[in-house]
């Protein structure tokens, strides 16, 4: 046991930190009391008239917000897959390549996307995905006609999504490539020489040492489910997308804000962070019975 | 904010709108007030306010603190600013009204910044705001009651704009309380722009109807008059609207309102069914006809396959791949890109397409701008005394009271106020002075100033023929400043002003209660709906089912309070 | 190095060639919209606009990196964002490492650890909305200062996390032994888990750049003059990425004046520039890091 005064340091090195907490996370959270009421900007919040849970029925009773948090799980659900998957298969195939230059440089180009913003990436996007961009035109050399990637609402999530993964997988490769390190290559010395095949070892060594870490990953990410990601899509959608584009955080922004129902926003982001509270605790739990890991 | 000619185009100078002050004259108070009435004999405004001079120096300096939109990209004089300029600076000096900038934001950001300074209670003395926020902040009990200073401190030439203008100030007036200071319009309607060059290359005729148009297009496409990539028909762009609405009826510059009009449709706006009723344009017959002509040239590729995708259709308009689109009078002051990547490039507008009968129809703008002040401010008569000056301005040109020639950007709080015939006026002047019909002295400069300097200025850029407004009869050189005015004063202008326009007002040209909850929602359905229907991604069908989920999720109830409103 | 016993079988030929084939794809894919954007700032309008511009610039010409030199916006902007990131980063290395200690210990060492750690991940999960978010901004003084933009963000909670967990891996011995010898723990932390934490401080730290200087909403927000802007918001501004639902004739309008597709990808290509320099740099530290903050090694 540890000596009881040293919990005064230990509350002088949070206080910093606690302090940032209370003023600009803490401060403003009085802003969920909008949920509840009639709110009134000339009232002000507290003064404003309590309607209990009017604003949750109505949201209920809404069409939009069903379909906004049906495109919000779907989307996340896919980019979790996908960040998942992808950055594994990348790493397993770089992991194969034993020229060490190579690897490096391929290393520090697939980071890159992960640096650039989504107001800068979705810039981009538009121009090469245009009617005329580059992709179209390449797609036009094999004669198939050029298509509208932006305008087509079933494509929209799918773009979302590897949008996302490209900007993102060769960041989340990094903890892969960590866990390849630090599979004892004795074992694969050891396979070879038993005759075992290159694919052979893939998937009697690599797989299952890495399969854990990949499924802690997965587990860990569940807290996201209802984060689709607001810059990326505020930046690329377009009314023509909206049935399967629009997501909470997006629809949060334009009805609480542009439109000014704020009492509505509010309840929609609340009943956001509740779910997102719940998930964190069902995978913080997960994690710590079934890998004896705890996030934090 | 729809300001329609706010941020037109920066070389638009506030002369325009100073011409539109300029006409003092009541206009007819019929509700379908046309373009061109003939002015009624013009009253000297020297209606007698008791002991108040409405145009004083204050004894002190007042600080206004408002909330601005500008355009970032705009170039001021020099070191000058938004809130610091010609304009500001002579304010304070003659007036002792002194701008000071609570919050200024580009356009694109201004209604968020509008939202968060209501939501948060946290306002300027003065804003322009639109019809959502106005009645959002009469609500929250938030905005001085302007009656009495309006009433005491008003010019008198304010008073005759408001009181020509039937309905616009009981618009804003809320338990017997003025709240707002709304804007005027001006005419505006949207006709078909064509590169003339091209037509004589291919010896077609002007399109008159929709059909014609649809030929030109194609012909324009198989020649490849712009290239390999030549498009169609151009238009509506990233996140703009496929037609103007009730809420932006100015919005006539690159979208596809003429090709509804042409089947009289109305989309956007309310108007009356055969029984008198109020009903959505939107969800008619003639809308449905509508989508499914541009569906058609869309899969034909006569439409531009990236409409409302497109970050900027200037730039093909700019570039020579696209020879029609449709725009109001004032499109040359967009144009001058054009012309400067292709000297030759000749723009000229038709009004066409007309309907079955040969009518040429447009809806009728209405304003949907207004200048609010915050309850706690203590100074209101210094926002009434703002516009005052802003409308009163007439002996003498911007230029020479202040300097330079203004716009908006320069302006604070910057409304459009007038009568509807001052582009007629200057239009015909000109024309006139520029054949000799007319002197120059014999144009009215007290009530027309900007029509005065536009006629001073047209022999210097108008070659003969002079009825002939074609690109290759113009001086671009000579006189530069004048020249964009003046060739979207007669190239643009002369044709719109001597159409024959059928106006259909929109019954309702403010959101209604309903409204002001499920709105956003229609209309996103709306929005989507026939992009998708155009696109081909949609079967035309879909147009059956909006029509119905739209009447479900509030559209009847909204429906019903618009015919109230009659 | 280990020395592999490689058979050398045509399949196993096959599969690395087709392997390294692959990667190479990937690895333009992800450099080649960079690439493009650089191609266009370089081009001319004209032919950008055509859609003649592809894999090399056409007609080129440096017009739009001469038009920015001369935007001093631009530079204005560029200024705040380095300076908002440089105050970030300093705050939020010390403020983290010092918060990260104590919250490493378990819960039998430092008891109110769970609670703390639990009111750390409710506070990253909810939020007031933005409208009180404003007025706190406010009454804090906060509007129209550098400050706002550094603070307003809130605790970056995923790093203190990341710090925590690499403090928890770190081989207990040594505090113990430190503990031994009399260290207080302002001493464990800044002389021995300060030196040993380089990789996840690094990580941070790339995390809090990259962060602020990507961000653009809260400016948005806080600022009341363009002028005070940071660069991303400056740029989504003049690039006009415009909020659909709201747009209306006079952002159209305005839209059709001014865009210009080189200078904008050349202001794009300037912006991303200082991350793409840095951060190769950054790289084996937050490679080292990531792996160690997040699982265990």
């Amino acid at each position: 046991m540890l000596n009881r005064g040293i919990y005064k340091h230990y509350y002088l090195m949070l206080l910093p930190g606690l302090l940032w907490l209370a003023f600009f996370n803490l401060l403003p959270m009085y802003g969920v009391l909008m949920a509840f009421k009639d709110f009134n900007p000339g009232l002000g919040i507290f003064k404003s008239e309590w309607i209990g849970l009017e604003n949750f029925k109505y949201m209920f009773e809404l069409d939009d917000s069903k379909q906004v948090f049906q495109n919000t799980i779907f989307i996340a659900l896919l980019k979790m897959i996908g960040n998942l998957i992808f950055p594994l298969i990348f790493a397993l195939m770089l992991n194969e390549v034993k020229n060490r230059l190579f690897t490096r440089s391929v290393q520090t180009i697939v980071y890159l996307p992960h640096f650039l913003s989504w107001v800068i990436v979705a810039g981009i996007m538009l121009d090469i995905l245009s009617y005329s961009g580059p992709i179209n035109q390449i797609l036009s050399l094999f004669g198939v006609e050029p298509t509208l990637f932006f305008a087509n609402a079933n494509m929209f999530p799918w773009l979302v999504v590897f949008s996302d993964i490209w900007k993102e997988f060769g960041f989340a490769a990094i903890i892969y490539f960590a866990a390849l390190t630090s599979i004892n290559p004795e074992m694969y010395e050891a396979a070879a020489i038993d005759g075992a095949s290159q694919f052979k070892r893939l998937t009697s060594i690599t797989l299952p040492s890495i399969l854990p870490v990949a499924v802690l990953l997965g587990t860990l990410s569940l807290g996201n489910i209802l984060n689709a990601g607001f810059d990326q899509i505020f930046n690329l959608y377009n009314p023509s997308v909206y049935s399967t584009g629009d997501i909470i955080d997006t629809w949060v922004y334009r009805a609480g804000l542009l439109d000014m129902q704020y009492g509505l926003a509010t309840a929609v982001g609340l009943l956001k962070s509740v779910v997102g509270l719940v998930l964190i605790s069902v995978s913080y739990g997960l994690a710590y019975r079934f890998a004896n890991y705890r996030i934090f | 904010m729809k300001k329609n000619f706010k941020t037109l185009a920066v070389g638009l100078v506030v002369a325009l709108s100073l011409s539109a002050c300029a006409s003092n004259t009541p206009n007819d108070n019929s509700s379908n007030q046309s373009s061109k009435q003939p002015s009624n004999q013009a009253s000297n405004n020297a209606e007698t306010d008791v002991a108040v001079n409405p145009l004083e120096k204050f004894p002190e300096p007042i600080e206004v603190a408002i909330g601005r939109g500008i355009d970032p990209t705009y170039k001021y004089e020099g070191e000058d600013t938004a809130e610091n300029n010609l304009y500001t600076r002579w304010l304070k000096d003659s007036y002792n009204i002194v701008i000071k900038h609570e919050w200024e934001a580009a356009t694109a950001d201004y209604a968020q910044k509008i939202s968060l300074a209501i939501g948060s209670n946290d306002l300027p003395d003065a804003m322009l705001v639109n019809e959502t926020q106005l009645r959002q902040m009469v609500k929250a009990d938030q905005l001085a009651d302007l009656t009495e200073v309006y009433n005491k401190f008003g010019a008198g030439r304010l008073k005759q704009i408001y009181q020509s203008n039937a309905g616009l100030l009981e618009g804003v007036t809320f338990d017997g309380k003025l709240y707002a200071l709304p804007e005027t319009t001006l005419p505006s309607a949207p006709m078909t722009w064509i590169r003339k060059d091209w037509l004589d290359k291919l010896g077609l005729e002007a399109p008159k109807t929709l059909e014609g148009l649809e030929k030109i297009a194609k012909a324009f496409i198989d020649n490849k008059m712009g290239g390999d990539k030549t498009l169609g028909i151009v238009g509506t762009q990233q996140g703009g609207s496929l037609y103007s609405t009730f809420l932006s009826s100015g919005d006539h510059f690159m979208n596809f309102s003429p090709v509804f009009f042409s089947n009289n449709a109305y989309p956007g706006i309310w108007v009356k069914d055969k029984d008198g009723n109020a009903v959505y344009g939107s969800t008619t017959a003639e809308t449905k006809e509508s989508l499914v002509k541009l569906r058609d040239w869309y899969a034909s590729g006569i439409l531009d396959k990236e409409i409302g995708l497109r970050k900027s259709t200037q730039e093909v308009i700019t570039s020579g791949q696209a020879g029609i689109f449709f725009g109001p009078w004032w499109t040359p002051y967009n144009l001058t890109d054009s012309m400067k990547n292709d000297p030759n490039a000749n723009w000229r507008p038709y009004t066409a397409p007309v309907d079955e009968s040969g009518k040429f129809n447009s809806n009728q703008t209405t304003g949907s701008s207004y200048i609010v002040v915050k309850k706690s401010y203590k100074h209101p008569e210094a926002v009434v005394k703002m516009l005052n000056i802003h409308v009163s301005e007439k002996e003498e040109s911007y230029k020479t009271a202040v300097g330079k020639e203004l716009t908006s950007q320069e302006i604070p709080l910057f409304l459009i106020m007038g009568h509807g015939d001052q582009l007629e006026y200057a239009v015909k002047s000109t024309q006139k002075v520029l054949t000799g019909e007319m002197k120059l002295e014999e144009v009215d400069k007290l009530n027309y100033g900007f029509a005065y300097e536009l006629a001073s200025h047209v022999k210097n850029v108008k070659t003969e023929p002079f009825d002939n407004y074609d690109i290759q009869y113009w001086d671009q050189q000579k006189d530069p400043d004048f020249f964009t005015h003046l060739y979207s004063h007669l190239n643009g202008g002369s044709t719109f002003v001597d159409a024959d326009i059928n106006y259909v007002k929109s019954l309702a040209t403010a959101q209604t209660k309903t409204m002001q909850t499920k709105w956003t929602n229609l209309k996103k359905i709306e929005d989507e709906t026939f992009l998708k229907i155009i696109m081909g991604s949609a079967p035309i069908e879909e147009f059956d089912a909006f029509v119905e989920k739209w009447n479900d999720q509030g559209g009847d109830q909204i429906t019903k309070e618009v015919n109230e409103l009659k | 190095m280990i020395i592999m016993v490689e058979e050398r079988s045509v399949l196993s030929r096959l599969f690395n060639g087709v392997n390294i084939f692959l990667l190479i794809i990937i690895t333009l894919l992800c450099i080649l919209p960079v690439w493009y954007t650089l191609v266009v700032s370089l081009s001319d309008r004209a032919a950008v606009a055509a859609g003649e511009v592809f894999v090399w610039p056409q007609g080129l010409t440096f017009g739009s990196y001469e038009t920015i030199i001369d935007d001093g916006q631009f530079f204005k902007s560029f200024f705040i964002s380095v300076q908002r990131v440089l105050y970030s980063a300093v705050i939020t290395f010390f403020i983290v490492l010092l918060m990260a200690y104590p919250l490493s210990k378990t819960s039998k060492e430092f008891k109110p650890r769970n609670i703390i750690m639990w009111l750390l991940i409710f506070c990253m999960l909810f939020g007031g909305g933005l409208v009180p978010w404003y007025m706190t901004m406010k009454s804090l003084g906060l509007i129209n200062t550098i400050w706002g933009l550094v603070l307003g963000g809130g605790l970056p909670v995923f790093n203190v996390i990341l710090v925590m967990n690499f403090f928890r891996n770190l081989p207990k011995e040594m505090e113990e032994s430190a503990l031994i010898d009399g260290a207080g723990p302002w001493r464990i932390l800044f002389g021995i888990f300060l030196p040993l934490s380089t990789p996840v401080l690094a990580t941070i730290l790339v995390f809090t750049i990259v962060g602020h200087w990507n961000e653009f909403f809260q400016a948005l927000v806080l600022m009341t003059k363009n002028e005070n802007y940071p660069l991303q918001s400056y740029i989504r501004q003049v690039t006009l990425v415009i909020d659909p639902s709201k747009v209306d004739a006079e952002s159209a309008k305005r839209l059709t004046s001014l865009s210009n597709q080189t200078l904008n990808a050349a202001k794009i290509f300037i912006s991303m520039l200082p991350l793409l320099i840095i951060y190769p740099f950054f790289q084996k530290y937050f490679v080292k890091g990531i792996t160690l903050g997040s699982v265990k090694g």
